[in-house]
């Protein structure tokens, strides 16, 4: 008797073993926990947007400054250490590169799980998968451009950071070795042949990665590289395709059709643009920052740009053309009637509303920010053309190209002539690109450009006297000084990250 | 899971009562007789029972008023027929088939004495071993002793100093936290308070992290342990891994075992007893006065106009000469209200009363016991607004249905009212405050105060704005804003004992608490003085929290002893705890009336917020003790645990220990030193864990962060850290046990060494390359780094003297922890020293002992100019080029005379980080408390002493009061500020928001050993002869003096300074409401 009892007690108290591990998995009820997350097409698309969503955050805090206040074109009226050449390692708001690194994790998770989501929903294509990468692809390329045109040398992370299995502390890679990963990515995704031309909405069309953006961003970074042939092929990719969805340059010279890339936006002329839409109370900030008015506005023009927006104006006016990318184009000044001796300069590109000087009402200030559009690569293949060999006859098509881009504008064509000389021509480049793309946050990385080629060949004529010539927020000696050393044109490792990361060295000329 | 258990326990309950099994029916009848008068008469009312042999009742009856009674007693089985009767010795007959059976009463002579029948049964651990069988440190105290005398409103503060090796920093506020220490914080982030264990089961203080009332600070729910004193009956500390061990993971950090007062067999006993004690505050450090005040602004305003030069002099000339506050101006509107001569700081502190009455009822017959009790409690604080109200009420019945099975229930209700002003900092802004500005509305006929609050402190006011923390009315603060905390609790606890074999027993319980927290705050505008439609006007939030936690506990004992030279104790155990708890809090401002609080009568919402939680443990612990020819022991325990809060791969943990021990007197060699009674070696070794805290912290988990236009956006949130894993620790204890003289003297000493390694540490920065940006690239938990405590603890009890009359004792111990950083922890960002008045640097170094300050060598005033110029290193003066002498440079400011003077350690002739250096440590040397016992008849005097010795600590409250910087009123200490040449002080000249005059330096670190005569208390029992002509059992009159005098050189308020919870903290005093003299007066009547 008794020891039937004994029997049975074990058995309760074995039964109880067994299942107490189950016992002990409690899921937090209030959150959607990552294992049980990747289980169909719409989680990889709902990641992948936030990607977007994270680079949109971006533009007024990182794009737009890090892209344009040291080069001068335009410049911030409250004090900026990115314009005086300031910057140091505790200016976290500066030189944080963790908003890129999350948009890369976004990129590395989708590319690491999609696959587990596929083999639990059938409606999954092939497919749709592959674009999905793409997409990924494209993100992670674009983000490790921009940190490699800003650091330099950053650590490369291809791995996904979902859970502790790998090391957090990674040291960085080489500016080349962060440039290969970035090409083989976009290879990668055009290699899977499923890279869309379009999406089903106009939006998505020019708000998500295409083929077309993947082209874009690939004769960038082959400029920035100086492989200068294969720049030239993926922007004949672009500009000789034959796809009806393929973005085209806008040629007609108006006003009206010009400006209706910024409002209402994605124009044909697009191939990648930040979203926005005040229907779904998304707006931002663009149409204050540049809003002369707004007691909140931060960027104005650079008087020495100024002068020059004001002289293609008075072009126009005194040949009788329609003024396009001029006042309330390019540019506005406080009053319409006194412009010509305007002191005050700044972008209309965000504030302008469809009406010719009508500015955005509140309500709309959903801009979206263009990173990428055919003008850019027009003027991306004379550059090319020019780099890539001694050729007059590529030199003449450069400089054709940079007139297609003037023409639109109504203005004087520049004509190529056989006296020009390299610098010539990429003078005219520089200075078309300066003018036709304000305020998109490319001037800075033009420079860069143009300057570091070649071994530093240009560096005095493009990026020194560029800079000393349009950036007066800083004293010149100073700027040339800080210039004089090419590791400060590069930004540093912000102090809590070195810390954070024990494999990190300050990157040079801030130690 | 838990089902199973309490499915287990039912079955068990059933086993107990199978017993009952198909039987015959007799009857028994008889009569029972008392002797009244010698004459025998029939006794009414005496109980008579049929039980089996183990004592198991089966059926009853009492005898009617003729003395008769008549029972049916079961045919086959042996049975035995019991009368009893309150007063009368009870009377047992085994039945052999009797159906008659006539019985005399006899009186209980020991019912009438009041002598507690002392326990018979040697005394055992949960683990069913014995003290003299352990190998672990322990040490134990009798509750009673303490709590008769002296007025202690919790359990903490009647520890303080008791205990070797027990740290105890008790607060001045009523219901405030003190944090408990038992050897050392041996942790970095999580949890290092001890396990409290009631009665045996695991008493969860621990508030969940996910606990986020918007405004709540975690101590304002403190750790209350919601019991009262007078309940308990002993409290024992164990310290080592060994012996903390049976109490799995959650002991890691000591345990204190707590045991309430049981009913007792005999007579009901009730006990009354009161206590009222008077808090006295003592004498706070002197303000300047009104005029003094004014002097001293203008003096620091002019000053630095001074050195500021002529050119940029103009808004500080403008300060001094426009200000009407700090100028004689008879047509300003406001003159009068600030041309008063204000002490705030009366307004704000009172002398209090504590209040404390308890009843306890006790008793119980041959089946069942039980106690029941009720107290009350009454805490006044001496800041006005602060006040402690609790009600306690226990009950405990024990049930044996024989002598195998016996059940227990305790149930325990508390239910505590916390009142307290808005900000803890009403004190801090009493003594800011400037003297010359008035509380009240000054009546302009007759020049004298009104009762209307004079309340301006907007933007314009000289001492600006209410600014969330700082700058409000301390008196409105005090009077009308409140911060409440209501804690309810309902404890209950089921156990079962049931002895299976000889030797072999059962043990089970099932506890659940509930505990339910209604948190109030109010801010009044009128305090604030702010407009409508600021965050901060009639601020006020509501919140609730709510917790059940579950545990169960099943064990099986085993005891077993063969011819006096082998005795083992094995135990198996298993135990289950569940912890779930929600809450939710809001916050709205702009409400028009203090009652509005609720979101729905209007105001605007300042925050929402609500979370649940849930934590599941399961432990399987094996202990096995060994004794050999009764000296020498073995002990080994394995614990097996897992924990919710940890990923599937590293959620067991296993944490063996083992210990020796040796009672040498026992050995022959020793038998015949007479005066040694014990000598008892002790070694033992073990390894215990700290699970991360919160409900699964390493689960990864994905949020929605919004829209990419119409695309819904989800993003990895936090990640999945499947590398978490316990905490671990393993600590070795050496000690020794001595008793002499017939254990008249008796002394403990032990050694130990405690490495803790993997530390958890919580919310660690991970690199923002991981992508984790918008969390701030935070991980919740991450292991790493190493550290060790060691350390050494002696006590000695010694009874002087003792006859008829006399008793003379006394008990000294003390103890001394190294706390030492083995391994700095790979993540740990240290925070960054900024150059700044008022700062300390901070430096963790491997191999280094933790609570470092590091700072500037203070050097007193430079008395002129000759002294400011820098010196090199030879002592001669250094000049620049044109051969002009250097002028040392605080920081960016030249100095002048009448500034600090710092060391310039470096002699680059300027004061900054190069010239910061070691100068001093918060941990102390020693700490330890003692005490004598004198007792003629019934006369007792008792005294107790407490002491730290050897601690360093940065007096931030004076560094505040003098450092003459902002408009804060100073102490009278600065009227001794240098002014002119040769003026002999170390402070230096008054500035106004300018210059580095009070950098951290050792000028403000000062050593705050203490010796504080804790207690000393006169007792009185009545003699019995008297006690009997008032029908009582025992009357005791009691007088207590509560930390009555302090020996120390610190110059703060309060040597008795709490020390940071975090390791990377620095030990700061902030003047909290110091320690008031206390006296208490009480009489406790037992009948």
């Amino acid at each position: 008797m008794k020891s039937i009892k004994h029997i049975l007690l074990s058995v309760l108290l074995i039964a109880a073993f067994s299942s107490c591990n189950g016992w002990l998995e409690v899921i937090p009820q209030d959150k959607q926990t990552s294992d049980a997350y990747w289980n169909s097409q719409e989680d990889v698309d709902a990641v992948l947007n936030s990607g977007y969503l994270y680079l949109r955050n971006m533009t007024i805090s990182y794009l737009i400054p890090l892209g344009e206040l040291r080069g001068g074109s335009i410049y911030s009226i409250t004090t900026n250490k990115l314009q005086s050449f300031q910057v140091k390692p505790t200016d976290e708001s500066i030189c944080n590169w963790g908003p890129f690194y999350q948009i890369v994790n976004i990129a590395n998770v989708v590319l690491a799980n999609a696959k587990k989501a596929q083999a639990k929903d059938d409606t999954y294509e092939d497919e749709e998968l592959k674009a999905h990468y793409c997409e990924a692809y494209f993100l992670r390329a674009l983000s490790y451009f921009y940190l490699v045109r800003n650091w330099r040398e950053v650590p490369l992370i291809t791995t996904a950071f979902e859970d502790d299995s790998h090391t957090y502390n990674v040291a960085k890679s080489s500016e080349a070795d962060i440039i290969k990963q970035i090409k083989s990515d976009i290879l990668a995704a055009l290699n899977t042949g499923a890279a869309k031309e379009t999406y089903s909405t106009t939006w998505e069309t020019k708000g998500r990665a295409t083929k077309w953006a993947l082209y874009a961003l690939m004769a960038d970074v082959c400029l920035w590289s100086e492989d200068y042939a294969k720049a030239e092929e993926y922007c004949d990719d672009l500009m000789n395709a034959h796809s009806g969805n393929a973005p085209a340059l806008m040629t007609t010279p108006t006003h009206a059709k010009w400006f209706s890339m910024f409002n209402p936006g994605n124009s044909n002329e697009s191939i990648f643009e930040l979203q926005w839409e005040y229907q779904e109370n998304q707006t931002n900030t663009l149409p204050v920052l540049f809003d002369n008015l707004n007691t909140n506005r931060k960027y104005q023009l650079s008087s020495k740009l100024l002068e020059e927006f004001k002289s293609e104006y008075t072009y126009t006016l005194d040949n009788e053309l329609e003024a396009v990318r001029s006042l309330y184009g390019g540019f506005y000044t406080e009053n319409l009637l006194t412009w010509e001796s305007a002191t005050n300069g700044f972008v209309w590109k965000y504030c302008g509303s469809q009406t010719l000087t009508d500015k955005r009402t509140a309500t709309y200030y959903d801009p979206n920010f263009i990173m990428y559009r055919m003008a850019d690569v027009f003027l991306m293949k004379a550059e090319a053309l020019v780099l890539k060999s001694d050729s007059k006859a590529d030199w003449k098509t450069a400089v054709s190209l940079v007139d297609s881009i003037r023409q639109r504008s109504n203005l004087e064509k520049l004509g190529y002539s056989d006296d020009y000389k390299e610098e010539d021509i990429l003078k005219m480049i520089l200075y078309e690109r300066r003018m036709e793309l304000v305020g998109e946050g490319k001037c800075w990385y033009d420079l860069l450009r143009f300057g570091r080629r070649s071994n530093n060949k240009y560096k005095t004529m493009f990026l020194v006297d560029n800079v000393t010539l349009y950036n007066k927020q800083a004293g010149e000696s100073w700027l040339i000084s800080v210039m004089s050393n090419d590791d400060a044109l590069f930004l540093p490792i912000s102090e809590s990250e070195l810390k954070a990361n024990s494999l990190l060295v300050q990157n040079p000329y801030y130690y | 899971m838990n089902r199973k258990i309490f499915g287990l326990l039912i079955f068990m309950i059933l086993l107990g009562s199978q017993v009952l099994q198909a039987q015959g029916v007799r009857y028994i009848k008889g009569k029972v007789y008392e002797i009244i008068n010698n004459k025998k008469e029939p006794s009414t009312g005496v109980n008579v029972v049929i039980s089996t042999e183990q004592n198991r009742l089966l059926i009853g009856t009492i005898t009617n008023i003729m003395g008769e009674y008549s029972l049916k007693v079961p045919t086959d089985g042996a049975y035995k027929v019991v009368f009893s009767f309150i007063g009368m010795k009870p009377q047992t007959f085994r039945y052999t088939g009797q159906t008659e059976l006539n019985v005399t009463m006899e009186e209980d002579a020991h019912s009438l004495s009041d002598v507690v029948i002392t326990q018979q049964r040697q005394e055992k651990s949960e683990m069913g071993i014995t003290m003299r069988e352990q190998t672990s440190a322990t040490q134990k105290i009798n509750m009673d002793e303490i709590v008769k005398n002296l007025p202690v409103a919790s359990v903490e503060e009647a520890l303080q100093g008791r205990m070797a090796g027990v740290d105890i920093i008790a607060s001045g506020d009523p219901g405030a936290k003190s944090s408990i220490r038992i050897r050392g914080t041996a942790t970095l982030n999580s949890n290092s308070d001890p396990l409290i264990v009631i009665n045996g089961v695991p008493y969860k203080t621990k508030i969940n992290d996910s606990f986020n009332f918007s405004t709540a600070n975690q101590e304002d729910y403190a750790d209350m342990l919601n019991i009262s004193p007078t309940d308990i009956e002993t409290i024992e500390v164990l310290k080592d891994a060994a012996s903390t061990a049976v109490y799995g993971t959650s002991g890691a950090n000591g345990v204190l075992l707590i045991t309430t007062k049981k009913g007792v067999k005999g007579n009901t006993h009730f006990t009354i007893s009161s206590k009222e004690t008077a808090k006295i505050e003592p004498n706070a450090i002197p303000m300047l006065n009104g005029d003094q005040y004014v002097a001293f602004i203008q003096d620091a305003i002019w000053n630095t106009a001074n050195a500021q030069g002529i050119a940029n002099s103009a808004d500080y000339l403008k300060k001094l000469f426009d200000t009407p506050e700090i100028n004689y101006n008879p047509t300003w509107r406001y003159f009068d209200e600030y041309n008063a001569n204000t002490d705030w700081l009366s307004y704000i502190k009172k002398n209090a009363i504590i209040s404390d009455n308890s009843f306890s009822m006790s008793g119980g017959g041959d089946k069942a016991t039980y106690r029941f009790s009720l107290a009350q409690m009454d805490e006044g604080g001496t800041t006005v607004g602060t006040d402690l109200k609790r009600l306690t009420t226990s009950l405990n019945i024990g049930y044996s249905f024989s002598d195998k099975l016996k059940v227990n229930a305790d149930f325990a209700y508390s239910d505590a009212d916390k009142k307290a002003p808005w900000t803890s900092s009403v004190r801090a802004e009493a003594l800011n405050k400037m003297p010359n500005k008035s509380p009240f509305w000054i009546d302009s006929q007759t020049g004298l105060a009104t009762d209307k609050y004079f309340t301006r402190q907007n933007s314009q006011e000289f001492q600006g704005a209410f600014d969330g923390s700082t700058n409000f009315h301390p008196i409105i603060m005090a009077n009308e804003s409140y911060s409440n905390t209501r804690q309810k609790e309902e404890n209950m606890t089921f156990r079962l004992n049931y002895d299976i074999l000889n030797g072999l027993s059962y043990i089970g319980y099932v506890s659940m608490k509930f505990n339910t927290a209604k948190y109030r705050t109010f801010l009044p505008q009128s305090a604030t003085d702010v407009t409508i439609d600021n965050s901060y006007a009639n601020l006020s939030s509501d919140g609730y929290s709510n917790n059940l936690a579950l545990q169960t506990e099943n064990k099986l004992m085993y005891r077993k002893n063969w011819k006096q030279m082998h005795n083992i104790v094995a135990t198996v155990l298993w135990r289950t705890s569940q912890s779930v708890s929600s809450n939710y809090s809001t916050e709205i401002y702009g409400a028009s009336s203090a009652g509005m609080s609720d979101p729905v009568t209007g105001g605007s919402i300042r925050s929402l917020g609500s979370s649940n939680s849930e934590v599941r443990t399961l432990s399987g612990i094996g202990n096995f003790n060994y004794t050999l020819m009764n000296r020498y022991i073995l002990n080994g325990t394995v614990n097996y645990e897992g924990n919710s809060s940890l990923g599937n791969a590293n959620r067991w943990g296993l944490f063996p220990s083992l210990g020796f021990a040796w009672h040498a007197q026992e050995e022959d060699f020793f038998k015949d030193i007479k005066w040694l009674d014990q000598l008892k070696f002790r070694a033992s070794i073990g390894q215990s864990g700290q699970a991360p805290s919160g409900t699964a912290p390493y689960v990864g988990t994905y949020k929605s962060i919004g829209q990419y236009i119409t695309n819904e956006a989800i993003t990895p949130f936090s990640m999945q850290l499947n590398k978490l894993k316990w905490e671990s620790s393993t600590e070795s204890d050496f000690g020794v046990d001595l008793g002499f003289l017939n254990n008249k003297l008796t002394m403990t000493f032990d050694y130990y060494y405690k490495y803790t390694n993997d530390l958890l540490q919580q919310s660690v920065t991970i690199p923002s390359s991981a992508g984790y940006n918008d969390q701030s690239n935070k991980i919740s938990y991450f292991n790493s780094g190493a550290l060790s405590n060691r350390g050494w603890e002696y006590r000695i009890d010694y009874e002087i003297f003792k006859n008829e009359d006399w008793i003379l004792s006394s008990n000294f111990n003390i103890n001394r922890n190294i706390n030492t950083i083995e391994t700095l922890p790979e993540n740990l960002v240290e925070s960054v020293y900024k150059f700044s008045n008022g700062e300390y640097a901070q430096k963790l170094i491997a191999g280094t002992p933790v609570g470092s300050f590091f700072g500037y060598k203070y050097a007193g005033v430079y008395q002129n100019t000759e002294e400011t110029y820098a010196r090199d290193a030879e002592g001669n003066v250094m000049v620049n080029l044109f051969d002009d002498p250097i002028v040392m440079k605080n920081g960016k400011y030249t100095c002048y005379p009448g500034d600090a003077k710092y060391v310039d350690l470096n002699n680059d002739g300027i004061i900054n980080e190069k010239d910061i250096i070691y100068i001093g440590n918060s941990m102390p040397l020693v700490t330890g408390g003692g005490g004598f016992n004198v007792k003629y008849k019934n006369l007792s005097v008792t005294t107790f002493f407490h002491y730290r010795l050897g601690q360093k600590i940065i007096n931030k409250a004076r560094m505040e009061s003098e450092s003459m910087y902002g408009t804060d009123n100073q102490s009278k200490a600065v009227l001794r500020r240098w002014r002119n040449e040769g003026d002999d002080t170390n402070i230096p000249r008054a500035l106004w928001n300018y210059g580095m005059n009070y950098l951290g330096s050792d000028r403000f670190v000062e050593d705050c050993s203490f010796l504080r005569l804790k207690t000393l208390s006169v007792s009185y029992n009545v003699p019995k002869s008297v006690c009997k002509k008032l029908y009582t059992n025992s009357i005791n009159i009691f007088l207590t003096g509560y930390d009555m005098f302090t020996w120390t050189s610190y110059t703060g308020q309060d040597p008795e300074v709490s020390l940071p919870t975090g390791i990377k903290d620095l030990a700061f005093d902030n003047a909290q409401t110091p320690r008031s003299r206390r006296f208490a007066a009480g009489i406790s009547i037992n009948f």
